[in-house]
């Protein structure tokens, strides 16, 4: 059995509104009501559910950007776990190259080690010469590839991945793709979210189920995939309110 | 090693920023010098010409209360919405908030201390050349750092939760300009009326400035002793603010 790396017992987190001037009257609303689920070294969990689920809130609290408001969450010391995402915090003045090291630094990595994997990002986003341009000159495909080169350098403990990224044109949505798939198979530990039963049960080795903020069932990804569209489907014989 | 991270955070988006300020509008720099000019100038025709006040302060008086005001007020509403502002990017990575005002405060102080190093070229050219009281000045600009970051990170803690703040910040400034000392000695008001006036931290510094740049005395020490206090005092319970907040600010951003 391989060691948990985060663990979450009972999460839950909750969004609080105020209305009106006075702030008087508040709504809570509990996006996760409560998940208990381990994330273990080398594994690449699933986590499946539909929109509105409380998938993404999960990823946050998995990356240590909100804490619950009940229930616990625990992780190894020093463990760098990131969210995977293209372009954060970049700076549309500065070039290719300054932007890979700040987003690198966003994502976790320290600018040593960004400016070490400058070459290899240069190389796979194809950028060429643009590289040193600001990246205010960049296509919306530029900045994607650059943002996805970056993304792959940073090598978090732990990689978050948000529905499966698929970036650029087709060419390099397959390169990209591939990247990501070698990662996986790899052995670096991954959580990956969806809506799509086949992407988890192709991709992942584990699978939580989530509904309405509730985790309500966790197993093999096939498994957990039937049972998920099953209800799917008999859910969709009512309309799905999101 | 992670403080290293943020560190270098602060730096390079620092040196983005002002990087983005000199190619994009070029008149950065300069607007930085004409806003507290203009000020001056206002007041000056104003108090000396169309009032008529004996009291009203010569040209370096203001000036130099100008350019000291500039540097807190910039600082406050330049930083106000970084947290709020930055609400897209901090729901994918984690950052302790402080980075974000941190940023804006250093890029502000940059520009500050251009603006201040042609102050004292132009106090010196006017007559005032510098004197041993001259010592203070680095005490001083670090205590006003102290009050600036103080009240800029507070006012930016608290943005996400009632964004109307940066009006009220802003109308706030305004007002607490005219008492300031700006553009009258403090000293020849009322005695009685001294003390209220000192409440007001900028009011503190201001004199003090000017006391070192144009008077070549040493400043006030029980007054700055008290407002170091206050400041550090203030700054503290700011710091433990944050970390109240660090891991949940992100729930109450709407963007």
């Amino acid at each position: 059995m391989s060691k948990s790396l985060i663990t979450l017992q009972e999460a839950g987190i909750c969004y609080r509104r105020s209305h009106g001037f006075f702030k008087g009257q508040r709504s809570e609303f509990w996006a996760l009501k409560s998940v208990s689920l381990e994330v273990k070294q080398g594994e690449t969990l699933g986590v499946l559910g539909r929109n509105g689920a409380g998938k993404s809130t999960l990823m946050r609290v998995l990356a240590g950007i909100i804490l619950p408001d009940r229930g616990s969450v625990h992780s190894q010391p020093g463990l760098r776990t990131t969210l995977l995402s293209i372009g954060v915090g970049s700076h549309s003045t500065l070039s290719g190259r300054q932007n890979a090291i700040l987003n690198g630094m966003m994502l976790g990595a320290s600018r040593k080690q960004m400016i070490a994997s400058l070459d290899r990002i240069k190389e796979f986003s194809e950028l060429g010469d643009f590289f040193e341009e600001p990246i205010y000159t960049y296509s919306s495909g530029m900045h994607a590839r650059l943002g996805f080169a970056t993304a792959m350098e940073v090598d978090p403990d732990i990689m978050l991945i948000d529905e499966m990224l698929s970036v650029g044109d087709s060419s390099f949505q397959k390169k990209s793709g591939d990247a990501l798939l070698e990662r996986l198979k790899s052995g670096k530990t991954a959580v990956l979210i969806s809506h799509d039963a086949g992407t988890i049960a192709r991709l992942c080795s584990r699978a939580v189920w989530i509904e309405d903020g509730v985790a309500v069932a966790s197993g093999a990804p096939d498994e957990i995939g039937q049972r998920y569209e099953e209800a799917m489907r008999q859910g969709h014989a009512s309309p799905v309110v999101e | 090693m992670q403080w290293e991270r943020y560190r270098d955070i602060v730096f390079y988006r620092a040196y983005a920023e002002l990087k983005a300020e000199a190619q994009l509008n070029y008149m950065g720099y300069v607007w930085w010098l004409l806003e507290p000019l203009l000020n001056t100038v206002l007041f000056y025709v104003l108090l000396a010409f169309v009032l008529e006040q004996q009291t009203a302060g010569s040209v370096s008086f203001i000036l130099v209360g100008a350019i000291v005001w500039q540097w807190t007020s910039s600082c406050i509403l330049s930083s106000s919405g970084s947290i709020y502002d930055a609400g897209g990017m901090l729901k994918h990575v984690y950052l302790p908030k402080v980075v974000l005002p941190l940023i804006v405060l250093l890029t502000t102080t940059w520009k500050f201390l251009f603006v201040f190093l042609l102050l004292l070229i132009w106090v010196w050219a006017t007559g005032h050349p510098p004197t041993i009281s001259y010592v203070a000045i680095p005490l001083l600009l670090i205590l006003q750092m102290l009050v600036n970051g103080g009240v800029s990170l507070a006012v930016a803690a608290v943005m996400p939760y009632f964004p109307d703040a940066r009006i009220a910040v802003d109308a706030l400034l305004r007002s607490l300009m005219l008492v300031s000392g700006i553009f009258f000695p403090i000293e020849k008001l009322p005695a009685a009326y001294h003390f209220y006036f000192y409440l007001n931290p900028m009011a503190i510094l201001i004199q003090s400035y000017r006391d070192v740049l144009l008077d070549s005395r040493w400043p006030s020490w029980p007054l700055l002793g008290a407002l170091t206090a206050a400041a550090v005092v203030v700054l503290f319970l700011v710091l433990a603010l944050y970390r109240r907040i660090d891991r949940s600010v992100v729930k109450t951003i709407n963007r």
